[in-house]
């Protein structure tokens, strides 16, 4: 306490911490400063208020419901919404920073044209009419003569919530939904063992609520705290009930700093630590071999020859006969094999009597199990192997897997940690393989994947949708950014509505040359950002809290429905989703196949519904209920995968992956990550692992412009105080971060938070919001060669990058 | 008698300056100014922590007038802006303040905020509630335990708000209140025990 006394309470001590945010209040000053726009509000007796409630982000998953006061028309005050249970009732301090970010300079208030070189910054603004008629006949122009692929709209996930149709409008290609090489390392990695359940992104967990029942949550390269911020409450009745909270980074996270325990690890390894802990649950004869033996496919023969599973027949692809789709024949179609009491190699059926362990002949292969594959693969990952790699006490990684193997434990990993490094499909592999081996999954208080976003995990409502006419869709054009940068492949035309090429694209250098092959370029979004600078027009839209009508959409939110209502007329020039996309569909002769008003669209979400408890309910009940309304069956935790059977051929969970045994990848196996391991002689010159970590300030670019936020935060790229001191550096410092790709200018800081050796700064600000440059200029881009084999594709290692840092 | 306090649960405490964003914006709080602040303890860097690398320690400390039953703030105040109201929170007079910053200087917490200028806000408008009287140049401002929510039987904004609930609010003089049977439940402290300044913000960890 005294030291607190000292450091924290004494005035200079308050002005060192005030001072941090006292810069960034001063304005861009892009275009006109909402000051101008809007004229202040006269200073009368008894001003006008309403209330209004509309949802939040999608992109953290909170979708926290907000009940907005509206006073003489503008939004003065947030609050969490009454809700059916106070649970729900949340919001974070960007929700409540809405009041001046809807109002901050970097929104986009007209419709801009450039009138100079693209990147000189100089636009004219231009009526929405003349935009439109111009932007629609350009792309007509292209789709004719360069086909309907010349033209590639990119739309990220929050967009996705206001536009629904610009793909099937314009009729052109997209990123597709796979291959985009962000936050599916892991996922990848993991969720080919559930049959693909969780879509590569992990999201395949029960709720946190859930957590009360572990007792064990182990946290790897996950800052939940930060991330799922509104789900602090779960993990903390979590740990109050006596659940361990155990959480793995190479940083001093939050969350590591709120667990009961820190382990820090050497970036790039997790699955080191992983592999170790298999060691140890096999060695010890730990693992539940009952559960391997009815759940998993790791009983069933493998031909050693080629790795791969024995069946009755060469695999075939077949047509499901309900869903028309394409997929593998299931294990009735075509039978694995095991082996039986006597030692023999027969089909495999579900009840059956066979044994874990063996080796045997059959039609000529030699055979033996998947999980004899698995123990002898595991040989040269020894305990002491894994905590020569990972940096951890060998003792630590025993003691964590031994109360791992007991259970109920759930293993919680994330999109922005380990995610972004090049090895990460191998750490997802690993931790499926840990859920295989000890039954951690399907049962109270287990499971793995990312917990991250409890609008991912709860209650899904199964809403319906809005017809589209028949042959109105996107092409089939799908573009990968990981490779069409390098192979110089091009759209003629770009729609962006987001800054999908900016987050996604690492080297950011590849990116604007990318840029230049690229004729026309469309830019639709309430804020400027780094895909805007490249922008030929920049269409303004509105946030979630202006639209044209009482009621703009309705949406599953965290176990509830929730509805946007208008909080306030559309802003400056900007215009909703709807209203953009109908303008679209008009020059594209669709007129009459969008929704004429967002109520209509509304009522046929529920309507349309196969369920009746969303069929029969109606937009006005949700209005009066404020906004909100309950899911069906949320009293209790929303539980996954309990009835353990996955959409795999055999409906076991497949941890067996024979499609990667040409990178020696059936089972996992340790390799390192691209660029950041330790050996690297690379390290000579850049000597700093570059993590760019998610944080509660900012999703991705989004919230960097909200005034209120930057009194506790601006950009600043962190070092350990010996990293600091090595480099004659002092806090606020500006410096440059620099490697081969590129470099960029931004302040430091000195955190004793950080892993030395590594440089730690906060994914997403763009060149708006850094001294100079965007943090992408540095970050890696290559992707790994077992992209082709991977669920959807290697991740982009953002993190799996070296740099060096000097002062500016 | 009422007397209105906060416990904070610092376990529970994320620092996520949530709080300190809620009472800005239900106060009308002007640009550079806080009422309530999320400090690291023992760090000049936010998220900063104690130690050295890998041994390190990290706790919030979210600081916001102490409204203490012994009040260094209003045994200074001259004018007796400053004061002691019937449910137990200190509160200032605005039409009192003569801007002498006496207050200012006596407050161990550091809580109070001074208007030096005309208060300016990035909105260019004012936000939040309307019951929220507006401060001018001259007058010192700080947290009244949001006197406008409370005297109406809400929870001041920042406990509404916390999404951790790490905020704890309620009567010290109703044995029944969830803050009454915190407080017997747990261990507690104030910041700066030692001045005798009896804060009716308690901290739990
Ligand atoms: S950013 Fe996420 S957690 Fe914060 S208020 Fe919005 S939806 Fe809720
Ligand atoms: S809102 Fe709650 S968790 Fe966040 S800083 Fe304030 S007290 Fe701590």
């Amino acid at each position: 306490m005294s030291q607190i006394s000292k450091a924290g309470i004494s005035r200079r001590g308050f002005l060192k911490v005030s001072a941090v945010g006292a810069a960034g209040l001063a304005s861009a000053g892009a275009m006109t400063s909402a000051k101008n726009w809007l004229a202040p509000a006269p200073a009368i007796a008894e001003p006008e208020e309403k209330i209004a409630c509309t949802f939040h982000q999608s992109h953290c998953a909170g979708m926290c419901s907000l009940r907005c006061t509206v006073r003489d028309g503008r939004l003065v005050k947030i609050e969490p919404n009454h809700c059916s249970d106070e649970r729900y009732e949340t919001v974070c301090l960007k929700g409540l920073s809405e009041v001046q970010h809807i109002y901050a300079d970097d929104r986009i208030q007209t419709p801009l044209k450039l009138t100079g070189e693209r990147g000189s910054n100089s636009y004219e603004p231009v009526s929405w009419d003349e935009a439109l008629d111009d932007i629609c006949s350009r792309i007509k122009g292209y789709k004719e003569s360069d086909g309907a692929n010349s033209v590639l709209l990119m739309q990220s996930g929050e967009a996705g919530i206001d536009f629904h149709y610009l793909s099937a409008i314009l009729g052109c290609a997209t990123v597709g939904g796979e291959n985009q090489g962000i936050d599916t390392g892991y996922g990848s990695g993991h969720d080919q063992a559930l049959g693909g359940l969780g879509y590569g992104y992990s999201m395949c967990t029960s709720e946190p609520r859930d957590w009360v029942n572990s007792k064990l949550v182990l946290t790897v390269g996950s800052n939940f705290l930060e991330s799922s911020l509104t789900s602090s409450r779960e993990f903390f009745e979590a740990k109050e009930a006596g659940a361990r909270m155990v959480t793995v980074d190479p940083h001093f996270s939050t969350t590591a700093s709120k667990s009961n325990e820190w382990i820090p690890i050497e970036p790039g390894t997790d699955a080191a630590l992983f592999l170790g802990m298999i060691s140890y649950i096999l060695d010890n004869d730990l693992a539940n071999k009952d559960f391997v033996l009815a759940h998993t496919s790791l009983p069933f023969l493998v031909d050693t020859a080629t790795g791969k599973m024995v069946r009755a027949h060469e695999p075939v692809m077949v047509t499901d006969a309900t869903t028309g789709t394409e997929r593998a024949e299931t294990s009735e179609e075509n039978s694995f094999f095991v082996i039986d009491a006597n030692g023999a190699a027969v089909p495999f059926t579900e009840g059956g009597t066979f044994q874990l362990s063996g080796e045997v002949d059959y039609e000529g292969m030699h055979c033996k199990t998947a999980w004899d594959l698995l123990v002898e693969n595991q040989k040269p990952y020894t305990l002491d192997w894994a905590s020569s790699i990972t940096s951890i006490p060998a003792e630590k990684i025993a003691e964590i897997a031994k109360l791992y193997a007991e259970g109920p434990a759930a293993i919680a990993f994330g999109w922005g940690g380990g995610d972004k490094m090049g090895n990460a499909d191998i750490a997802g592999h690993a931790t499926v393989m840990l859920t295989s081996i000890t039954g951690n999954i399907g049962k109270p208080g287990t499971g793995s994947g990312v917990w991250l976003g409890p609008t991912y995990s709860g209650y899904s409502a199964s809403l319906g949708a809005w017809a589209l006419p028949e042959g109105m869709a996107a092409s089939d054009g799908v573009y990968d950014l990981r490779y069409c940068r390098d192979a110089g492949l091009a759209p003629k035309a770009l729609v962006c509505v987001g800054d999908n090429p900016a987050q996604y694209g690492a080297s950011m250098n590849k990116t604007k040359d990318w840029f230049n092959l690229i004729d026309f370029i469309v830019v639709v979004d309430p804020y400027f950002h780094e895909t805007s600078n490249y922008a030929d027009y920049i269409l303004p839209a509105t946030t979630r809290f202006e639209y044209d009508e009482e009621v703009g959409n309705v949406h599953g939110c965290y176990n509830q429905i929730g509805l946007q209502e208008k909080v306030v007329e559309p802003l400056f020039e900007a215009k909703t989703g709807l209203w953009i996309e109908r303008e679209f569909a008009k020059r594209f002769g669709y007129e009459n196949a969008l929704p004429s008003t967002a109520r209509e669209y509304c009522d046929a979400i529920l309507s349309t519904s196969t369920d009746p408890y969303y069929n029969t309910l109606t937009v006005d009940q949700i209005v009066e209920n404020n906004g909100v309304w309950p899911m069906q069956g949320i009293e209790k935790p929303r539980m996954a995968n309990t009835e353990l059977l996955f959409p795999t051929p055999s409906t076991r969970l497949e941890p067996y992956y024979e499609n990667m045994i040409q990178w020696k990848q059936a089972v996992p196996s340790w390799e390192p990550c691209l660029e950041a391991t330790v050996d690297n002689s690379l390290r000579a010159t850049y000597p700093l692992q570059f993590s760019n970590v998610r944080s509660r300030f900012y999703i991705h670019d989004q919230f960097y412009s909200a005034a209120w936020t930057k009194q506790y935060h601006t950009p600043h790229v962190e070092l350990n105080p010996k990293d600091m001191e090595s480099r004659g550096l002092a806090n606020e410092d500006v410096v440059e971060v620099f490697n081969d790709r590129g470099s960029f200018k931004v302040k430091v800081a000195g955190n004793p938070s950080v892993r030395p050796g590594s440089a730690r700064i906060i994914e997403g600000a763009t060149s708006r919001h850094l001294i100079e440059g965007n943090l992408q200029n540095v970050t890696n881009d290559t992707v790994n060669e077992r992209d082709e084999g991977i669920m959807l594709g290697a991740v982009t290692p953002f993190s799996d990058t070296l740099v060096e840092v000097r002062k500016a | 008698m009422t007397r209105l306090a906060i416990a904070i649960n610092q376990e529970r405490c994320i620092g996520c300056h949530t709080c300190a964003t809620a009472c800005k914006m239900q106060n009308n709080v002007p640009d550079g100014m806080l009422w309530n602040r999320v400090l690291t303890e023992g760090s000049d860097v936010v998220d900063g922590a104690q130690g050295e690398y890998p041994n390190l320690s990290r706790s919030y400390l979210p600081v916001a007038c102490q409204h203490c039953d012994n009040a260094a703030c209003q045994r200074v105040c001259p004018t007796g802006a400053t004061y002691k109201d019937d449910k137990g929170r200190i509160e200032i007079d605005y039409n009192k303040c003569i801007g002498c910053r006496m207050c200012m200087a006596a407050c161990p917490y550091n809580a109070r905020v001074f208007n030096w200028n005309e208060p300016a806000r990035i909105t260019g408008a004012n936000y939040g509630d309307s019951r929220v009287p507006e401060r001018h140049k001259g007058v010192m401002e700080k947290c009244t335990l949001c006197k406008e929510r409370t005297d109406n039987g809400e929870e001041p904004m920042c406990v509404r708000c916390c999404p951790a609930r790490a905020r704890v609010y309620g009567d010290l003089d109703d044995p029944e209140s969830k803050i009454s049977k915190l407080l017997r439940q747990n261990n507690t402290r104030h910041l700066l025990e030692d001045m005798g300044t009896k804060p009716k913000v308690f901290y739990l960890n």
